[in-house]
């Protein structure tokens, strides 16, 4: 156990984790899962909800993504049927999730069970599934980055839920009311994210 | 929420039933696709390549090509299997179909153009949760003949990639200076490009401006074709992102995020 | 008039005609570094700023209009924090965003989510890199003001050397205008304080995350030189003054501005291990403006009958935020 506990890289894994947070923003800086980030950031329990559920099937979507890419696709060498593998990997697993939720556990359903069926078509979920691969990452690794995408996730709608809130009742002139003005809102705090370039590494340095 | 949205979508059955008469005819499509229901900037669908590829001209055009493919061609098979296709699996086979057209795209742009697999990347394969594709193929193809769904993907597609191009220019032009990578006189002399607009924040930014524009556009046509449609009509107004503008409701089963 | 002012005395005008005052010593310190330039600047960007904002306040708000002064402050500020190398257009287009899309699209002075001056300047460092990033000596010469077109070519670029108490103090070193003179910006400090204009909160809590913080990360080799140095010559002062006192980018309640206060030492000394000290204060205050209204919202003023942004029109929304409108 302690030579595993040795072999690991913790300080690649927190560079990893920290720069999906801040860094690579999932949403302000990727541009992955903009729809539910724009359609449930209205207030701060159904941006919070919403979060939960992607963090799960992120996790839950990787670790099983990870195993069937390197094991199966490409021992088979059908490594092309990528897109079409994941994607109804991802479809299943959210309705087995939902199915053994509602089932074993409902409060948790009721909290989150809504957000569920938004998460198929969550190109977030299937971005990090597939980034994963692409940058040829362990699955320790793979796992990392999709728990960092997740937190990030939650953490543009964690503050878009209360700038939200206060644009409503700002007096926005019309056109720019809803959609445009969360749009020029999220570019500032885009611009102001960027500060984070390089700070990831040196404090890990 | 619930209130303003059935406000929304209300319309007595006369004005459905010349609606559905109009929606019909072709030139209506057309139009729908390219300009009163473009994709991007009224229905407010497919937002992420539209942030993350339009760089440039180049790049946007191309994603634009990609999504017309797709639509067109899994609006075509999926309008051929309306009947076929069994009720309760229907959205697991539009996805199968989907994911079909976009690993031809991606197999046909890794072996022809290599060079765009780098700049497009992931959002190649995403196409597949685009929601615009998945949208039409529920509410349009399924119900509707090859024709007109072919007709339909073309518009839409079209729509989709007339905003993935003037995004795409207008971040080039300032952000780069450039425009399908030919510098342009007037910048490095006179005026400096603005790398803001290549940045994320830039295509933020731009993509607000510009459904503030089209929302211009819109209702000034509308209001100089017909005299009743003021700017108070539900459909000058652009969607607001989730459920109610996705028109896809029934694959997020009957719950709703209220 | 304008809703976070309600509960003062004092009109809106008035308080920004004092922090106008307060911004004073900085300019003059300015002037007398770098010359005719910086006072073209300042004039042109507060003019311009208080311009625009006339402008979009007439025809595209349609209010009743009045000569806002935040629109000097905004200018002066934002000037100040720029290099004085950069051309009179990336001032212009600095202040155009600053104006225009900072303020006015989000529903003008009082409304605005983000300190104008500062998210123009991270902008502006976003849009030309090149340009902001120059680090100039002071006294080196007077520049022309032909050079104001275009900026001043092959100049005068330094490295900051070693600087005396007096210099640090003084900000009479290479750096950004006004950012570096901490005594000014003190003076500015105190007077706004007397004014009862500053409430100093969130500044008290600002500096003592700072101290503690830097006590903490440097123990073996601090002392109180290099701590008073890392205070004085980085721009904390001016950015606790002028961002941490503002109105309606900080949350309102006493512990509100004492989390804001503390989150941006946090991020000010994180973001200082980049080395780009300028771009870590600035960067702080808007990353922090972002939190805001969630800090707003969890610590709660406690005054009753207070006009807040959350409940400004009459519905309590409280339930909302949490709920989600959806309660039963």
């Amino acid at each position: 156990m302690a030579g595993f506990l040795n072999s690991i890289d913790f300080r690649g894994l927190m560079i990893i984790l920290f720069s999906a947070i801040l860094v690579d923003n999932f949403v302000l800086s990727k541009f992955l899962g903009i729809c539910p980030f724009l359609g449930v950031s209205k207030n701060l329990k159904t941006a919070m909800g919403m979060s939960t559920a992607v963090i799960v099937i992120m996790l839950l979507a990787s670790a099983i993504t990870w195993p069937i890419q390197h094991y199966l696709l490409n021992r088979l060498g059908i490594g092309f049927l990528q897109t079409l593998v994941f994607i109804l990997v991802i479809a299943s697993l959210v309705q087995i999730v939902e199915t053994i939720m509602k089932k074993s556990m409902p409060p948790l359903y009721k909290a989150l069970g809504i957000y569920l069926p938004l998460i198929t078509t969550n190109c977030a979920v299937l971005g990090v599934t597939i980034l994963n691969i692409t940058r040829e990452f362990t699955f320790l690794n793979a796992m990392t980055n999709s728990l960092g995408a997740g937190l990030g996730f939650a953490l543009a709608l964690f503050l878009f839920s209360g700038i939200r809130m206060r644009i409503e009742k700002s007096d926005v002139p019309k056109t720019l009311r809803g959609l445009p003005i969360t749009l020029v809102s999220a570019s500032l705090v885009a611009v102001s994210f960027f500060a984070f370039k390089g700070l990831i590494e040196n404090i890990f340095a | 929420m619930s209130e303003k949205m059935s406000d929304k979508t209300y319309r007595s059955p006369d004005q459905r039933l010349e609606e559905k008469k109009k929606s019909e005819s072709p030139m209506r499509i057309v139009l729908n696709g390219l300009l009163y229901e473009n994709p991007a900037f009224r229905l407010i669908l497919g937002m992420c390549p539209l942030l993350a590829v339009t760089i440039s001209a180049k790049s946007s055009l191309f994603m634009g090509f990609a999504v017309i493919f797709v639509l067109t061609g899994s609006e075509f098979i999926v309008s051929l299997l309306r009947h076929i296709i069994p009720d309760k699996v229907r959205i697991p086979a539009f996805i199968t179909i989907i994911a079909g057209f976009v690993t031809i795209v991606q197999l046909m742009i890794s072996a022809y153009l290599p060079a765009l697999n780098d700049s497009l990347g992931i959002y190649i394969p995403l196409i597949v949760v685009n929601c615009v594709v998945l949208a039409r193929a529920e509410t349009f193809a399924s119900k509707k003949s090859p024709l007109y769904s072919v007709l339909d993907g073309l518009s839409m597609g079209g729509g989709f990639t007339l905003a993935l191009f003037m995004m795409g220019s207008i971040r080039e032009i300032l952000g780069a200076g450039t425009f399908f990578d030919l510098n342009l006189p007037l910048f490095g002399s006179v005026i400096e490009p603005i790398m803001f607009f290549a940045l994320p924040p830039g295509g933020f930014f731009v993509f607000g401006i510009c459904i503030v524009i089209m929302h211009f556009v819109v209702t000034r046509i509308k209001g100089s074709t017909s005299g009743k449609r003021n700017g108070s009509h539900p459909e000058s107004e652009p969607s607001e992102p989730g459920c109610s503008s996705c028109g896809a409701c029934s694959i997020c089963s009957e719950s709703e995020v209220k | 008039m304008n809703a976070p002012y309600i509960r003062k005395k004092q009109n809106t005008p008035q308080i920004y005609l004092d922090v106008v005052i307060a911004l004073l010593p900085c300019c003059v310190a300015a002037v007398y570094m770098y010359g005719v330039r910086a006072a073209v600047l300042l004039l042109w960007a507060a003019l311009l700023h208080a311009f625009l904002d006339w402008i979009f306040a007439q025809y595209v708000r349609r209010e009743q209009a009045y000569i806002d002064l935040s629109g000097l402050t905004s200018g002066l500020i934002l000037v100040l924090l720029l290099p004085p190398t950069v051309s009179i257009w990336v001032v212009s287009a600095g202040v155009l965003f600053s104006s225009v899309i900072v303020k006015q699209f989000f529903g003008g002075a009082g409304n605005n989510l983000f300190n104008p001056a500062f998210a123009a300047r991270a902008f502006l460092a976003v849009a030309f890199s090149d340009k902001t990033s120059v680090i100039a000596e002071p006294f080196q010469s007077r520049f022309y003001l032909e050079s104001l077109i275009s900026g001043p070519s092959g100049l005068l670029s330094a490295a900051p050397g070693h600087a005396g108490w007096l210099q640090l103090m003084t900000g009479f070193f290479p750096g950004a205008m006004g950012l570096t003179g901490a005594v000014f910006a003190v003076a500015g400090g105190v007077y706004l304080a007397a004014r009862g204009v500053l409430k100093l909160q969130t500044p008290i809590a600002y500096a003592v995350t700072l101290i503690s913080g830097y006590w903490m990360f440097f123990f073996g080799t601090a002392d109180l030189k290099g701590m008073i140095g890392f205070l004085a010559g980085s721009g904390v002062v001016f950015c606790a003054v002028f961002a941490l006192g503002d109105f309606s980018t900080v949350p309102t309640s006493g512990s509100g501005r004492i989390a804001f206060g503390i989150g941006t030492g946090v991020l000010t000394l994180a973001l200082f291990s980049i080395g780009q000290s300028v771009m870590a204060i600035i960067s702080s205050v808007l990353l922090m403006n972002a939190v805001t209204p969630i800090l707003e919202f969890y610590i709660r003023p406690r005054v009753f009958a207070h006009q807040h942004w959350f409940s400004r029109k009459g519905k309590p929304d409280s339930e909302r935020f949490e709920e989600g409108g959806t309660r039963a």
